[in-house]
């Protein structure tokens, strides 16, 4: 496990170096450097307020960082607008919200979801009290709670992701605020020259007759695209060579299933891992199996000046053998098709199975709980004929927008809050690395440790949430490289948490940053569904009795229930069942966009 | 007086007939009063709903709700009979209910003559524990279990390679998956529905027994000529009423258990209508099954209560 974390840390310091010094200029270019705002006295951490009180004093125990602890750190706050902080006394403005929670979601002592370090400094500084209306956990509870708040007119100010077939119930009958003019107004010079970039990616699922209904969630660039992670310790064992072509990634997966060398009952080991979402995937996907064909199922591609479906492509064929004939093998788990994406992880949780596609997080950390031999490893994926690496990627602007309730007295509240978050968690200058208790504890030893709560302030707004959120797609691979320059620092003079930043007992977290930096040197390999809008009617209408047909047919073949030749009668079925139709649709708006 | 006759004829009749209701209600009255609470109950959660099915008729979006969602006539319903899928929809609908059925009310037929036929009480209340048990166990938690058993790697299957055979794909397989789907049925309420037939047996005049016994006539013949006519005319009501859910294949056990490779024969209404009406937000397409569903029930209710009225003289109204 030693060895392991060392070998990580090398190879992580040797990125580092050769990319670390122009991604932090990056990162820090359009910022303002917090200098300014130091002289500003806005926000700075010494520098008295105009008011009798300044902000750390304001905020007392909800100032962000740890200035008093030997081995901590100042966060310098962003300046704040004019007239604030509101003044004492003063009313604060209420702004409902919905909330996304899961399992994980937990506070500290006396911490609950409408009142945490996070909203407090919000209510402090800028005289929001943000309340949760009511929170949701999965994506079957959120489009209920939506439809019935749509159905009861009882909608929150602020709506966090909304399902994208309710978003557009929801325009149609005006229960939502066209935000076109306040993101012009409010947003900040810098919000908008980042999205500026991407074009009318950002926009594209929250506009409708073109004007702006929402704002996108944001995810890292290429966040969702899977490599190849593998059990390094298995391949040691059996001298096996890292896999660079598809044959080799066959026989590699071969010889762990032969060797039977994970965990489980005897037998049970598996060569490579897959679940039901065969098209693609957050853990253990298949699509770099896919899109070397130049195929992902699901996928709209661009064939002369048409778009035409992947699915009912004739190159679908030869991949769909290809994972028929592993599958007979005995690469893939028997049943997979019956295991969801979160059950699979536990095949990889308990070692039954060391090779998967999966984005940055592949390095799982329960592996390593389990079975401290564990030696996680990623590599650039495997070639498919003719020597081509693809996989599927996404766009960073996500559907799923946050809404605002039509009628909504502060809409720029929500700008002003975001502008502020934006500065404070997108310059790494400012040292923000959330509050003592809540997001990290000091040891006794002078460390610090994360904290057990994982309540995170999202950039998109006054959200905390669970996961991450952003204004920049770019934020994290900034955020890595900016960390990378700590490594210059003497270790002896290193504060606790750039100390915990470099150090990783597990190895896991530094092995994720290290692929997420891959990720993006590989970037060209992906592969980004050309079709990016809002369903178009005959989706809505059509569109699960043609995925059901999809699944049948591709899941069928795989497993040799069906055999190849019935993908023709598919194609056909497809394509009179409302296909045909779809692709019209699909061609219009594209003609729109060339 | 023949003027105040005719006037006081009347006003006597009314008379006495106020006194009879005055009798009646004063003897009947808890009994009305006992009604109110399941009257308001059915109103307000079977009548009042049901004006919701009017969204078949609409392109609801809740946020016009009822009243100013556009009124589109049957197009759901054009769509539904105009989709191939739903044929095969149906016809799996139809082929598991009727498989589920028949099954579940021959074996529970055979418990309950086997049941009662066992002297020891402690044994016989053991075995009806044992058995009722499966029935309160959620779809959702055995559909875990199953799953896990009828892998290639589980129970079911290291059986039959034990006995020398190939291991069976049952998940994955067309060809079992409804087998599996009437027998893990079998297997979760046949206890529970010998209830009401080991009550019928029960009911069994003891003479007839014993003038049997008398007669010469051993435990098979027993059931053969005493138990099996006694308890006929129940079978015959309980399989009428039935038919009232011959569509009806169980979403729940479906849902948990299939998977994209069995839709073909799998793929039932209710999971259908989930994932085309629910999932995808198409709450008037997913209405306007449910109301043909409805309907169809509603048909097989009255035929089956006209049978059931004429061959086992059961009666409501």
């Amino acid at each position: 496990m030693m060895k392991g974390t060392t070998l990580s840390r090398r190879h992580f310091l040797k990125l580092g170096g050769t990319a670390g010094t122009t991604a932090l200029l990056a990162a820090c270019a359009p910022g303002g450097a917090p200098e300014a705002a130091t002289s500003g006295g806005g926000g700075s951490a010494d520098m008295p307020q105009t008011a009798t009180q300044s902000i750390p004093e304001l905020l007392g125990a909800d100032m962000p960082g740890s200035p008093d602890n030997s081995r901590g750190w100042t966060t310098v706050l962003p300046d704040l607008p004019e007239g604030l902080p509101p003044a004492p006394g003063q009313e604060p403005i209420e702004i409902s919200t919905t909330r996304r929670v899961d399992a994980q979601t937990k506070f500290g002592e006396g911490d609950s979801l409408e009142n945490n370090p996070w909203s407090r400094m919000i209510e402090k500084l800028f005289g929001v009290k943000l309340t949760v209306a009511w929170s949701w956990s999965s994506s079957d509870e959120a489009t209920t709670k939506y439809n019935l708040a749509m159905a009861s007119g009882d909608m929150p100010d602020y709506l966090e992701t909304i399902p994208s077939t309710i978003f557009i119930k929801m325009v149609e009958t005006n229960l939502l605020e066209d935000i076109t003019d306040a993101y012009d107004m409010y947003a900040s010079q810098r919000w908008k020259e980042t999205w500026a970039q991407y074009g009318d990616l950002p926009w594209i699922f929250t506009t409708i007759n073109g004007r702006k209904y929402g704002l996108p969630r944001v995810e890292q660039l290429a966040q969702n695209d899977n490599i190849l992670w593998y059990r390094q310790d298995w391949f040691d064992k059996l001298g096996l060579a890292v896999p660079q072509t598809f044959d080799e990634l066959h026989d590699v997966a071969m010889a762990v299933v032969e060797a039977d060398i994970g965990k489980g009952a005897p037998g049970t080991t598996l060569g490579l891992l897959a679940n039901k979402s065969y098209a693609d995937n957050w853990f253990g996907s298949i699509d770099p199996i896919w899109a070397p064909y130049g195929v992902v199922p699901g996928h709209w591609t661009e064939v002369g000046d048409e778009l035409v479906y992947d699915s009912i492509r004739e190159e679908m064929k030869e991949p769909l053998e290809l994972l028929s004939q592993w599958y007979q093998d005995g690469i893939f788990r028997e049943d997979f098709f019956t295991i969801s994406t979160s059950d699979s992880i536990q095949d990889v949780a308990a070692s039954q199975c060391g090779i998967h596609y999966t984005p940055s997080w592949g390095a799982w950390l329960d592996t390593v709980r389990n079975d401290p031999e564990t030696v996680w490893a990623f590599t650039n994926n495997p070639a498919g004929p003719n020597g081509v690496r693809a996989r599927n990627t996404q766009n960073s602007f996500t559907p799923s927008p946050f809404g605002f309730r039509k009628g909504m007295e502060h809409v720029e509240q929500i700008f002003l809050i975001t502008n502020f978050m934006h500065e404070l968690t997108e310059d790494y200058d400012r040292r923000f690395h959330g509050w003592e208790g809540h997001d990290y504890e000091f040891q006794e030893d002078g460390s610090v440790a994360q904290g057990g709560t994982f309540w995170h302030p999202w950039a998109i707004g006054p959200i905390g949430t669970r996961g991450d959120g952003m204004i920049d797609p770019r934020h994290i691979a900034n955020q890595i490289h900016y960390q990378l320059e700590w490594a210059n620092i003497p270790a002896e003079e290193r504060d606790a948490f750039q100390t915990l930043s470099l150090e990783d007992p597990t190895g896991v977290t530094i092995l994720g940053k290290q692929a997420n930096l891959f990720i993006l040197d590989t970037a060209e390999q992906g592969k980004l569904n050309r079709f990016q809008s809002l369903p178009t009617p005959t989706m809505i209408e059509r569109g699960s009795d043609l995925i059901k047909l999809q699944d049948e047919i591709v899941l069928g073949i795989m497993i040799g229930e069906k055999p190849l030749s019935a993908f023709d009668e598919f194609v056909d079925q497809w394509k009179s069942q409302g296909g045909d139709q779809m692709t019209q649709e699909v061609n219009e708006w594209w003609a729109t966009r060339s | 007086m023949a003027v105040v006759q005719a006037e006081l004829g009347p006003t006597d009749e009314a008379a006495a007939k106020r006194a009879r209701i005055r009798n009646y209600l004063s003897r009947a009255w808890p009994l009305y009063v006992m009604m109110v609470l399941p009257v308001i109950q059915l109103a307000l959660f079977h009548y009042y709903p049901m004006y919701g099915v009017v969204i078949a008729f609409q392109d609801f979006n809740p946020g016009l709700g009822f009243g100013g969602s556009p009124w589109v006539g049957l197009k759901h319903f054009e769509f539904i009979f105009a989709n191939p899928d739903f044929k095969n929809v149906l016809s799996n609908s139809f082929i598991i209910a009727v498989a589920k059925i028949a099954t579940l009310q021959f074996m529970a037929v055979s418990l309950a003559l086997l049941l009662n036929e066992i002297r020891s009480m402690i044994f016989k209340r053991t075995v009806q524990t044992v058995i009722y048990l499966p029935h309160f166990l959620s779809w959702i938690v055995l559909g875990g279990i199953l799953l896990d058993l009828l892998s290639t790697s589980g129970m079911v299957n290291r059986a039959i390679e034990y006995v020398g055979f190939d291991p069976v794909l049952f998940l994955g397989s067309n060809a079992w998956f409804r087998p599996i789907i009437v027998v893990t049925n079998l297997w979760k309420e046949a206890g529970w529905a010998t209830i009401i037939f080991l009550a019928a047996l029960t009911g069994i005049d003891p003479v007839l027994h014993e003038a049997a016994a008398i007669d010469g006539a051993n435990r098979w013949q027993r059931i053969r000529h005493v138990n099996i006519p006694g308890i006929l005319s129940m079978v015959i009501l309980i399989a009428c009423l039935n038919l009232g859910n011959v569509l009806q294949a169980g979403f729940e056990q479906v849902l948990t258990l299939y998977n994209p490779t069995v839709y073909e024969t799998g793929d039932i209404i209710d999971t259908y209508v989930y994932r085309a009406g629910l999932i995808s937000a198409r709450y008037s397409m997913g209405a306007a099954v449910g109301l043909f569903q409805s309907a169809m029930g509603f048909v097989l209710i009255v035929f089956a209560y006209r049978l059931a009225s004429r061959y086992a003289g059961y009666r409501i109204f």
